[in-house]
């Protein structure tokens, strides 16, 4: 093992810990934490679409935290609570095109709404016209 | 294509999922209206639920569930199947009278198949 790795270590390890305590400490005012969270998670369901709805749930909740983190945080100042408001909207604005996303466009006229897929049910319906010509086309919406 | 197909009893079922990159939200309306037809049920399947149960069908018995089509792919899309009356899907997912993919490849043997699908039922039907 070299000689001067327990003090990079160490060093590693203060370093951290004070990016760590200034973080906490902006975090304070600033709820920087539950809004990165809650646009990370919206910007990942984008991703990951079949976990979607789990990730715009807990987008949802993190938002709501830093919602009220930021109604608590009374002794910000001007300056912070505007950066407060900015951080709110922009994730807010990220998990609401999130849901909007999520939810199908209406379906033409004459249509059943477009639902989400769910295997028993397709299968029931597909069954239901057994007595029918039945098509199933695969696609994707873009 | 659909319009040319009279059969006022057949159903569509469209199912959109997500595969390329740009398919990080549910079908717009721009995707949907490609589908007017009033025949037409169109679902959104994000986690590729029926794509799966193709798959496990088509492992065994390719040819019949995926016709000429074969996967390449993880996901089974751009795909199109037809079933005549009287085909019930009650394990697994039922071999179709006419499979393919890609869409725009098989279209007109699809066509064809319907029409000659209808033309059946529409004699049939006058026998009765």
């Amino acid at each position: 093992m070299p000689p001067n790795e327990p003090s990079s270590r160490g060093t590693l390890a203060s370093s951290a810990a004070a990016v760590a305590s200034a973080l906490a400490a902006l975090s304070c005012c600033l709820p920087l934490g539950p809004f990165l969270l809650a646009a990370g998670s919206a910007g990942a369901s984008g991703i990951f679409v079949s976990l979607q709805p789990y990730l715009i749930a807990f987008a949802v909740l993190m938002l709501a935290v830093g919602v009220v983190q930021a109604f608590r945080a009374r002794q910000c100042g001007r300056r912070r609570r505007a950066l407060n408001v900015a951080v709110l909207l922009c994730s807010t604005g990220l998990v609401a095109a999130m849901l909007f996303a999520y939810v199908p466009a209406s379906a033409p006229a004459g249509q059943p709404a477009v639902t989400a897929f769910h295997l028993d049910g397709f299968r029931q319906a597909f069954n239901a016209a057994a007595d029918r010509t039945r098509v199933v086309v695969l696609l994707s919406p873009t | 294509m659909l319009r040319d197909v009279r059969d006022p009893d057949m159903r569509v079922f469209v199912v959109w999922e997500p595969v390329l990159l740009t398919d990080w939200h549910a079908p717009g309306a721009q995707a949907v209206a490609r589908v007017p037809d009033r025949r037409a049920t169109q679902f959104w399947d994000p986690q590729h639920a029926l794509s799966g149960e193709i798959r496990r069908a088509a492992e065994s018995d390719p040819q019949r569930v995926l016709g000429e089509h074969r996967l390449r792919a993880r996901v089974v899309w751009d795909f199109v199947a037809l079933y005549p009356p009287g085909v019930r899907w009650t394990g697994a997912f039922p071999a179709a009278r006419f499979a393919g993919a890609p869409v725009v490849r098989v279209i007109d043997d699809l066509h064809r198949q319907m029409i000659a699908l209808n033309g059946r039922r529409d004699s049939s039907a006058a026998g009765n």
